[in-house]
Parts: structure tokens; C-alpha cells; sequence
């Protein structure tokens, strides 16, 4: 780590009381873009534009398959729609980079607040796809408030168990569980398994980071695995999924298996874009199940390239908390590292006939509005959190 | 720090920072876990994509159609089978420049009309179809010219791999794989069962080729409009060969046309004459009519109603039963039918099962004509063939249930197992039956058979020529000649009949154009032809061949 750090925040008052005029100091105040790109992490944000670019040139691969799939006659009406929602997710990323870490916090929570009151509203309000209750239509698209509620919690989680880490009247833990809970209802009731079960995931990492003892982590391990038990008793669907996994014999295995032929053919070098056959049969070949697309029409080593790529944000991510001074900012973007990681791991597990279907996209490659926007918004947090300022990194961890 | 109030800015940095140096240490507990589960899924990765083998394309999901199974001969050689091909569409409105599209589609596939192209391609329509049966070499030529606005459609395809051979059995399906005719059309639901296995009919395809290829060579030989045959196994009613020139190639949908479609020893009747002489002489020896030594009064004139009944080879003496069916005699099976009466022969011939079609497995078998009012002519002509019409394959099989031990045994297709029972009747006694062999033989031997003769098979059979029906009675110039044979005599065990309809006098044939002169060979030829292919009974010790000889020499005594 260099020490641009602290050559880059430069403050009006300092230079006047180092015996600069103002004019002075006004001429050598960097502008406001300068000042956001010596502060930002490059290295995120090279990730982060380069993941989107391999989202874009999949989906060219992808969106004619599903286009024919549901008699589109516009065969990039996918690629068109994924587009539009990387640039809106593009905007919106920057302009929270742009963004103090306390600013950043603070949307953070606000949106927390409204994708709360999203999901309540959703299952008023919401329509339904696939048997699941889950969008609320917002002008002409359609959004899942439950994708937006996991990088949102994380945060307020981290901010919670700062604050009681800080000041022990503040009775963080308790609140963050009563919100837990009360998201986790929501979610049960659309029902959406696979969200809760990612948003406890990185609920019990965030959990994990803020170094809580281990009671608590006990604690919550219980009070997971009986929701887990309920939920496999009470809905159908859950109960079904994991079933059907857990007998391969048995039961309609469809959309793994058509996903294993895929990936089968793919090979080392795969069988070139547009050449790919058994993708023609992959059910959500350009949400869910992207991966088993990709694989067959790239390779083998294409497709390890893309999830390295993924894994080298994360791990990037990673690092900039490791050496993080800030309690919160350390564990909010701990936390939302571990939330794109888990949903990359548990998206690749299903497509591998490791895991269940759990309705899970691929970070910033699957098509899907709602995903791509929450993702966008996560990394946006995540480059607020790690901006360099005076102070805010340690060396040499 | 617990409980410590909160008095200075400096307690806050320490607690964070102790809650940073915890925390770091736990983050890195996280990243490892995130990255030894990474590891675990590019390994998993690298095992389905490297280490697995790719299932074959196509089939299951592929199928848009119901999928047909094969049909195979009685010793597994394919007959019919379903390939996957493609048609070729066309995105009018995707294609900018028409003719240029025109071009491309005819350097690639010169059968294709430019004209007819164009002017599809020009229609207002989402997709049109351009041309169906292209091969996955022809797709990817199409594909590697890139040529825009055109896609392929994956379609199965019935395919014929022997071309015309047993076309007529076989049937052949639309272009949806929907039955037309033959085996297709009445063993569809067999065929189109999920998973079935390949469908076994009766047929050798050996004997098969064999008769078509006779049979043609008989029709251009003898320059004859058209031509059935037919190979059944008596002892089972099975069809080991059936043909009918003009033949088609059901894989050249073009060559489909009525005349050659037109399975002729099912689908049509014909007066078929002399051969139905066996048929009364059983009846009269089975019923106690007659008896082998009686002699009938051939040459006197004889008049039934007021019509003359001539006899092409006049005999000045009286004629015994052997003599009767070797001279093939008119008043000789007219006198004994007459003798048993109108009623026997009904009774007979029913359950020979002329009064109905065919109990075969074949779609579109024309109906047997006969006398509504069945006087004593219609005793008489019937006797020997004329005056009722039944296809080839009645015959066949009523010569068959004559010669099997007397056991009427429905023909059928479908390769015979323990689980496929035919349905048999007796007709005639066993000793008849046996009886009628050595007459049979005597015809090859003595008779008007000789042209059929194979040496050291025991051929046995009657030829038979008829006059054409015309309006008001028949047509002289018009032949439908026929030559019903079978073999072994030692234990008779395959009937080939062949049929030629208006067979004309050829070089070689001395002016005739009679059964005796093509059809018989063309039997003969066939029998020579399949019985090294088949099982044949094993012969018995004791000469059987004396017998036409015996016959002979007790016809002597009456000159």
C-alpha cells in the first residue's frame, strides 16, 4: 500500500493555516472528479467494470436461446433489457462511490427502510412468477425488493454492531435480530427459500466478523437450523426442492441434469458461440442457470476465467477490509463481500448439481433487473466504504 | 471495555481498534472458508466439463414428432427406420436482398427452383419452409455460408434403407410420419409405442429380393402390365416374400403413384383359372365324390345352361383326377363339381375364406367377386377359376391349407411365435392332402407344369390362364396367367404363386403367352432361387417320386 492517502485529501483549512491565501489554496483544490478517482479503489472498480463486460457479452450469447425459447421475434430482447439495467446499475454504483462512507451508510439504511416496506407490499401488491410472489412492478419493470433488502441489511447490521461494540447502552444486537426476523417472515411468507437462506448466511458471516462470542453464534445456529426444519415442514415447495436433490433417482431432476449436459459438452475450449445445443434445453439459460450456457459455448477455461474473475473481486474486497481502520466499514464491506460470494457460490453449486435450485443469479452475469441493480448498489457501497481518506488504512496487514 | 463509559475520544480508538484486530483475524477465517469452497467448486467444474462425457445429441427431448420404431425382416436385417434431418426455413423478412439470397440457396442446392424460392421468399410471413430432407453435412454447408434470413428446423424422417424392396408390404408414411399404407399403417401403434422395440415381420428380406427381382424380370420379359408374388410358408401362414411390380420407392416420394402403389396380391382380384382346379379336385376326393381312379368322360361335349364348355387341350379319352389337373381339364372339375353340388362348393370355398378379404395385416385388400346367385354355371365356372375373383394371396393360401395336411392357415405378417397363434381350420383330410401332393407333382412331372420343374426339390403346382373379364363376358386377347406352385412334395412347406396380368407371346415361348410358359418358369425360377435360403423338411428315406409314375402308367391302361 502507497501512501496516496494521505497526499489526496486535501482541506481548504490546511492550507490557509499553513500560511497559503485562499486563492492559492482555491487553485490547488483538486477537483471534484480528480479527488474521486485518487480516492477510489481501481482495482474494485477495474473488477467491477470488467465483470459487467463479460455479463454483456454473454447475455449476447444467451438472449436469442431464450428469446426463441418464449417466441420473441427480437432475438437480443434479453441483451437490450440487460443492457439497460447495467447502465442504470453502472449510474447508480458511481454515484454512491462518490459518497462519504457515513453518506453511503445512510442510504444504505434508508434503503433497508424501503425495501421493508416493499416486501410488505409485495404481498399486497406483488405478481407472481413461476408460483412464487416476489415483484412489485415499478413503472414498466418489475422489482424484487427481497434482492435489495441483503446488501441493505448488511449494512445496518455492521452499523448496529459498531455502534453497540462503541457504547454498550445501544442495544444493537437485539434490534438486528428483530429486523432479522421480521425480514425473514417476509421472505418465508412469498416464499422465497433461497433468499433467507442466503440472507442468514451473511447475516451469521457479518455475525462471525463483528467478533460476537460464541453463545450467541450457538445461539443463532439453533434458531436457523429449527426455522430451516420449519420451513421444510410447512412449505411445499421447499420441501419438494431439497427432496428431489437429496434422491437422484427418483423425482424430476430437470433442470440439474439439463444443466450437467451443457456443461458436459463444453469441454476445455467449449463448442464456440452460438454452437452450444444442450443450452437450447436449459431452463433459465439466461438467469438461474447462465453457467451451464457458458460452459458449453466457452469451455472449460473461459468459465474458470469468469468465476476467477469473480473470486478476484471478492478477495479484493477481502483485503480492502482486512486493512480497513474502521470498525464499520471493515464489517460492512466484509459482510457485503461474503454476501456476493455466498450467491456466486450457491448460484455455480446448482448449476453443478451441488446444491439444490434455489432460484439464485450469478453475480453481474446472469440477466435478471432486480439482480443486477442490488449488485450495482452493493459494489457502490462497497467502493464508498474503502474510498481513501486520511487515515483510513493501515499498512501491512 | 465493557461497561466503561464512553469519557474520551481515546477509549472509543482503542475499543475499535481492538475490535479491527479481532475482526481481521476473523475475516480472514471467512476468506479462507470463501476460497477453499471456490477451490472445491472450479474442481467440481473441471470434473463435469473435462472428465464427463457428453450424452448424444438428439433423441429424447429432440423428438417433435412421435418417433417411429424400425420394422426388421424375420432375421433382424433393417426394413424401415427414422434418421433425424432437417428442412430449411426462411425469415422473409430478415432476407435484404432477395436475389442475392436466391443465388446463395441455389449454389448450395441446385434441385431448388430460383423462381419458386423467390417467390416464397417474397411472401409477408414470419417463416416459410423451403425445402424438407437436408442431410447435417447439407445443414452445415448452409450454416458455413452464412447466408442471412435462413435457419434450419431439426425433423425426423422415415427412411427405406433397401429402396423399393418390399415397398408394397411395407407401406410408407407422409411427411409427418403418419402411416399411409402397408405394415406402417396396421402395425402403427407398435411401432409408435414409447420405446418400443423394432417391429419383426414375417418377411426374409432375401426371399424378398429374390421374388421382386423374378418377378420383374418376368414382367419386362414377357412385356405383361403388371405382376404380383407371393412366398408363404404353409405351415405357418407367414409371408416370407410379397411383391408387385410395377414397384416404387417410398424414400422418392415422386414415385408414389397409384398404378405402382397398388400391392397386387392384395389389393386387386383377378379371374385367376385353372389353378382353382386343385381346389375342386380336393373337394371331390376329401367329400367321397370321386376317387382317384375314376375317368371322367372329358370328350364328350359337354353343355351347362346352354353354354358349351370347351376344354383347351382336348383329350380323346376319359381322364382320371392326376390326368384332369395335368391336362388342366374344364369338364373334368366341372363333372365332379357339378357331382358334389352347388351347396359343397359354397361351403368349401368359404372355408377357404374366399367370400371375404384376406385376414392379412394390410389396409385397402379389394373384396372377392363371385355370383350372387350361384346356379349350376356358376358351379361349373367357378370349378375351374372363373366366375369369381380373389386375389393372388386367397389362392395362395387355399393351395396352402390343400397341401399342409389340410389345414386352412390364415396368412399373416407377423412373424410366428409362441405368443401368435394363427387362425387355422381344417378343410380337408389329412390322406387327401397328401393325395393332392402327388397330384400337384405329377402336373411339374407330366403336366402343363414342366416349365417349373427344379431338380431334386419336388415341385409341386398348377398353372392357370384366364380370360380377361369384358363387358359381356370375357376377352380372349386378354390373359391373366398364374402359376401356383409349392415344394417340398416329401412334406409340402412353401407356396410361391405368381400372378402376371396380360403376359404377351414372347421370343421363345412358341406363339403362347399361357401360364405354362412364363408364369411357371418365373415360379420355378424363384423356387430355385430361395430354397437354398430357407429351412427345408428333411427328406425321407422312401422315394416318393414313384408315384407320378404310377399314375402314368395306370392312365395307359385306359387309352
Amino acid at each position: 500500500m502507497s501512501s496516496v492517502g494521505f497526499d489526496i485529501d486535501f482541506d481548504a483549512d490546511d492550507f490557509e493555516n499553513d500560511g497559503f491565501d485562499k486563492e492559492t489554496a482555491a487553485k490547488y483544490k483538486p477537483s471534484f472528479l480528480s479527488e474521486w478517482w485518487q480516492s477510489i479503489d481501481k482495482v474494485t472498480l477495474g473488477l467491477f467494470f470488467a465483470l459487467l463486460a463479460i455479463g454483456v457479452i454473454i447475455s449476447m450469447a444467451t438472449s436469442p436461446v431464450a428469446a426463441a425459447r418464449i417466441d420473441k421475434d427480437e432475438p437480443f430482447f434479453f441483451l437490450m433489457r440487460h443492457l439497460i439495467f447495467v447502465f442504470m446499475g453502472l449510474g447508480g454504483a458511481l454515484f454512491l462511490s462518490c459518497l462519504s462512507p457515513q453518506n453511503a451508510r445512510r442510504i444504505g439504511i434508508l434503503a433497508l427502510i424501503g425495501s421493508i416496506i416493499a416486501l410488505i407490499l409485495v404481498s399486497t401488491h406483488g405478481f407472481t412468477v413461476k408460483g412464487a410472489t416476489r415483484w412489485l412492478r415499478v413503472g414498466p419493470i418489475g422489482l424484487q425488493p427481497s434482492e435489495f433488502i441483503k446488501p441493505a441489511f448488511i449494512v445496518f447490521a455492521a452499523w448496529m454492531f459498531t455502534a453497540t461494540r462503541r457504547d454498550p447502552r445501544v442495544a444493537g444486537k437485539l434490534i438486528v435480530f428483530i429486523v432479522y426476523g421480521l425480514i425473514i417472515f417476509l421472505l418465508i411468507r412469498q416464499p422465497d427459500m433461497g433468499q433467507s437462506f442466503l440472507l442468514t448466511v451473511c447475516f451469521a458471516a457479518v455475525f462471525f466478523f463483528a467478533g460476537l462470542p460464541l453463545g450467541w453464534m450457538l445461539f443463532f445456529f439453533a434458531f436457523t437450523s429449527i426455522g430451516g426444519l420449519g420451513a421444510y415442514l410447512t412449505v411445499p415447495h421447499f420441501k419438494d426442492r431439497i427432496q428431489r436433490f437429496s434422491s437422484s433417482d427418483s423425482g424430476d431432476t430437470y433442470q440439474t441434469d439439463r444443466s450437467l449436459e451443457a456443461i458436459s459438452n463444453g469441454g476445455l475450449l467449449g463448442q464456440g458461440p452460438g454452437e452450444g445445443v444442450f443450452l437450447h434445453r436449459v431452463p433459465d439459460v439466461n438467469t438461474d442457470f447462465v453457467f451451464a450456457a457458458v460452459v458449453e459455448e466457452f469451455g472449460f477455461l473461459i468459465s474458470a476465467v469468469i468465476v476467477l474473475t469473480l473470486g478476484a473481486f471478492i478477495y479484493r474486497a477481502f483485503r480492502q477490509a482486512l486493512r480497513l481502520n474502521d470498525a464499520f466499514c471493515q464489517l460492512a464491506v466484509a459482510g457485503l463481500a461474503m454476501m456476493i460470494g455466498v450467491q456466486m457460490l450457491i448460484n455455480l453449486a446448482v448449476n453443478l448439481n451441488m446444491a439444490p435450485p434455489k432460484g439464485m443469479t450469478l453475480p453481474f452475469i446472469s440477466n435478471g433487473g432486480s439482480s443486477m441493480l442490488a449488485l450495482c448498489f452493493t459494489v457502490g457501497l462497497i467502493l464508498a466504504f474503502t474510498r481513501r481518506r486520511p487515515g483510513a488504512y493501515v499498512y501491512g496487514v | 471495555m465493557n461497561g466503561a463509559p464512553l469519557t474520551s475520544h481515546h477509549k472509543i480508538e482503542d475499543s475499535d481498534h481492538k475490535m479491527i484486530a479481532e475482526g481481521r483475524i476473523r475475516i480472514w477465517i471467512g476468506l479462507a472458508v470463501f476460497s477453499f469452497a471456490l477451490l472445491l467448486i472450479v474442481l467440481r467444474l473441471a470434473e463435469v466439463a473435462l472428465l464427463t462425457k457428453p450424452p448424444r445429441p438428439g433423441g429424447g427431448d429432440d423428438a417433435v414428432f412421435e418417433l417411429r420404431a424400425d420394422i426388421q425382416d424375420r432375421n433382424g436385417r433393417l426394413l424401415a427406420t427414422t434418421i433425424n434431418n432437417y428442412a430449411l426455413y426462411a425469415r422473409p423478412n430478415k432476407i435484404l436482398n432477395k436475389r442475392e439470397a436466391v443465388a446463395g440457396l441455389v449454389a448450395l442446392f441446385p434441385d431448388l427452383n430460383p423462381d419458386d424460392i423467390l417467390r416464397r421468399i417474397s411472401v409477408r410471413r414470419d417463416e416459410v419452409r423451403l425445402m424438407r430432407g437436408l442431410i447435417p453435412q447439407q445443414r452445415r454447408r448452409l450454416l458455413d455460408s452464412g447466408l442471412p434470413g435462413v435457419f434450419t428446423k431439426k425433423e425426423p424422417m422415415r427412411s427405406y434403407p433397401n429402396g423399393a424392396v418390399a415397398s408394397h408390404v411395407l407401406g410408407f408414411v407422409d411427411v409427418d410420419l403418419k402411416p399411409q399404407s402397408g405394415v406402417e399403417y396396421s402395425f402403427n401403434d407398435d411401432i409408435t409405442a414409447k420405446d418400443a422395440p423394432p417391429k419383426t415381420v414375417s418377411l426374409d428380406l432375401r426371399v424378398q429380393k429374390a421374388l421382386e427381382d423374378e418377378l420383374a424380370q418376368a414382367v419386362s420379359r414377357f412385356n405383361a402390365d403388371a405382376g404380383a408374388g407371393i412366398v408363404l410358408n404353409i405351415k405357418t401362414g407367414e409371408v416370407l416374400g410379397m411383391a408387385s411390380a410395377p414397384e416404387y420407392d417410398p424414400n422418392i416420394r415422386a414415385t408414389i403413384l397409384p398404378h405402382k402403389e397398388k400391392n397386387r396380391a392384395v389389393n386387386a382380384t383377378y379371374d385367376l383359372g385353372s389353378v382353382f382346379k386343385p381346389l375342386t379336385v380336393a373337394m371331390a376326393l376329401d367329400r367321397g365324390v370321386t376317387t382317384l381312379d375314376e375317368a371322367f368322360p372329358v370328350h364328350k361335349a359337354f353343355t351347362v345352361q346352354r353354354k358349351i364348355i370347351n376344354d383347351d387341350h382336348y383329350s380323346p379319352v376319359p381322364l382320371d383326377a392326376a390326368h384332369i389337373l395335368s391336362e388342366s381339364s374344364n369338364r373334368g372339375t366341372a363333372l365332379m363339381a357339378l357331382r358334389g353340388g352347388a351347396d359343397m362348393q359354397q361351403d368349401f370355398f368359404k372355408s377357404l375364406g374366399f367370400f371375404e378379404k384376406t385376414p392379412i395385416e394390410l389396409r385397402g385388400q379389394e373384396r372377392p367377386q363371385y355370383h350372387k346367385d350361384w346356379q349350376d354355371i356358376s358351379v361349373v365356372t367357378t370349378s375351374y377359376g372363373h366366375g369369381i375373383s380373389v386375389t393372388p394371396l386367397h389362392l395362395a393360401s387355399a393351395i396352402g391349407g390343400i397341401l399342409n395336411g389340410g389345414v386352412y392357415i390364415a396368412p399373416t405378417l407377423s412373424k410366428a411365435d409362441s405368443a401368435h397363434r394363427p387362425i387355422m381350420r381344417r378343410v380337408i383330410s389329412e390322406q387327401t392332402s397328401r393325395d393332392m401332393a402327388d397330384l400337384m407333382r405329377f402336373v411339374v412331372t407330366d403336366g402343363t407344369g414342366r416349365n417349373a420343374e427344379v431338380p431334386g426339390l419336388g415341385v409341386m403346382g398348377k398353372t392357370g390362364t384366364a380370360d380377361k373379364p369384358a363387358v359381356g363376358g370375357y376377352d380372349t386377347r386378354r390373359l391373366v396367367t398364374s402359376f401356383v406352385g409349392a415344394f417340398p412334395q416329401w412334406d409340402p412347406n412353401y407356396v410361391v404363386m405368381i400372378t402376371l396380368d396380360e403376359p404377351k407371346a414372347v421370343e421363345g415361348t412358341k406363339g403362347f403367352a399361357t401360364a405354362g410358359w412364363n408364369a411357371a418358369p418365373t415360379a420355378g425360377r424363384v423356387i430355385a432361387r430361395i430354397a437354398p435360403m430357407i429351412d427345408l423338411p428333411e427328406k425321407p428315406v422312401r422315394a416318393a417320386e414313384q408315384t407320378p409314375r404310377q399314375m402314368a402308367a395306370q392312365q395307359e391302361a385306359l387309352r
